[in-house]
């Protein structure tokens, strides 16, 4: 076993992707964190505290794994599904009756975008309730009520594209609630024109709410997530219970 | 390059209950990588095509005349008449270049299908008389259908002696 691992970490193409040791001491354990893009998201160090479950039940992390499974699953979603008034419908059906592991794909991605908005309130609650919001953490707060924002408007674009009477008719109430915005004859009837592309939902709805659904939305909503998670560290690291006032069991 | 440090309480010989729940985890979590891998590539293969048909229907054999005619939307040719043939018989040959798969020109005055992509030249048998193309123009499997047009079936390559009178 020896040997192998030998083999393995101690030559030079190892040693140029990871340029640190075999992380079996406190200095490569810390290295390890540094040298390494996916995993410099985490802290070197972190309070027993923030680790402690409870602390923050995981909903954020949840909240960001759902996001890369919703990517992943509509990435694939992407090579039946044609944004067409005349195709939508039959390939999402087709999805669903005639496409190896389609039904699962599209349920995975319907059962993640619900998912994710109730995670987002759960997250939004603990927040809340554990006083996260408070300074130094305020910025990070706004971001995350834009991350709300854009995750809604993600999981209504999403509900346009099956072209159902679900979809039709909740995609024509949210235009009427966009046309109603005062002073209707101007900011309403313009807001509206500019969302579905017209004065009714049709194609140039459904390509305007597939555009942002698989760029736009996505797009910006990474952004924001990167911003999200930065803050997190510069805003000294997870919010937990002061260590003095309360003892940790 | 000198042996990898090994601190005390750390040795690859020893296999701990740690060692056997990082196996058994990184086992679960790849067998479920892999798994999603394999159904990735099966749903990328799909089962129903929306392509049009091999086999299909054409004109009724009086539209058309003597000579070689092109019909634009199925790439094919229907010569009658012509090069061996009697007023009353038909032949079927592919307007796809073997090469690249452009579109050859029939040309009367030199009586050769040409390509323009890459100057594939094939005479009136189909066969390649110039260029890169590998493999000659394949003739298609024709005959009339029920309702008097002729139907092309592209899956049935003929030779080039096949005709259909009609």
């Amino acid at each position: 076993m020896g040997r192998v691992a030998n083999a393995v970490f101690n030559n030079r193409v190892w040693k140029s992707v990871f340029r640190h040791g075999y992380p079996n001491n406190p200095r490569n354990r810390a290295e390890v964190m540094f040298q390494n893009v996916f995993l410099h998201v985490q802290p070197v160090k972190v309070f027993k505290r923030s680790l402690k479950a409870t602390t923050t039940f995981g909903l954020g992390l949840t909240l960001a794994y759902l996001f890369l499974l919703l990517t992943i699953t509509g990435f694939l979603l992407m090579f039946y599904y044609i944004p067409h008034v005349d195709r939508a419908y039959q390939d999402m059906k087709d999805l669903e009756f005639a496409v190896s592991f389609g039904l699962v794909l599209r349920n995975m991605h319907r059962w993640a975008a619900h998912g994710m908005v109730a995670f987002t309130f759960l997250h939004m609650g603990r927040v809340f309730y554990t006083g996260s919001y408070k300074a130094p953490r305020e910025f990070n707060w706004f971001v995350g009520i834009i991350l709300l924002i854009v995750t809604l408007f993600l999981s209504l674009s999403g509900y346009l594209l099956p072209w159902d009477q679900l979809a039709f008719w909740a995609i024509t109430i949210v235009a009427n609630l966009i046309k109603a915005t005062p002073p209707e004859d101007v900011v309403g009837y313009g807001a509206g024109y500019l969302v579905l592309g017209g004065t009714v939902v049709d194609q140039n709805a459904l390509i305007r709410f597939y555009v942002m659904h698989v760029f736009g939305l996505p797009l910006l909503a990474t952004i924001l997530i990167v911003v999200h998670f930065w803050r997190i560290r510069k805003d000294g690291g997870l919010a937990r219970p002061d260590e003095q006032n309360i003892p940790l069991k | 390059m000198s042996e990898l440090p090994v601190e005390s309480e750390f040795s690859y010989d020893q296999f701990s209950r740690r060692d056997f729940f990082t196996l058994v985890g990184g086992v679960a979590t790849a067998g479920t990588f892999a798994a999603a891998l394999v159904s990735s590539f099966r749903y990328m293969w799909p089962n129903i095509l929306y392509e049009p048909p091999k086999k299909y229907k054409v004109g009724k054999p009086e539209e058309y005349p003597e000579g070689v005619n092109f019909i634009a939307d199925k790439r094919v040719f229907v010569l009658r008449g012509v090069y061996g043939l009697a007023p009353n018989e038909l032949r079927v040959i592919s307007a796809i270049c073997t090469h690249m798969g452009c579109t050859p020109k029939w040309i009367q005055k030199t009586e050769r299908f040409e390509c323009p992509c890459h100057g594939s030249k094939f005479n009136t048998l189909g066969t390649k008389v110039a260029g890169p193309a590998p493999r000659p123009l394949p003739w298609y499997h024709v005959i009339i259908g029920n309702d008097g047009r002729l139907e092309i079936d592209q899956n049935q390559v003929v030779t080039a002696e096949y005709k259909l009178a009609v």
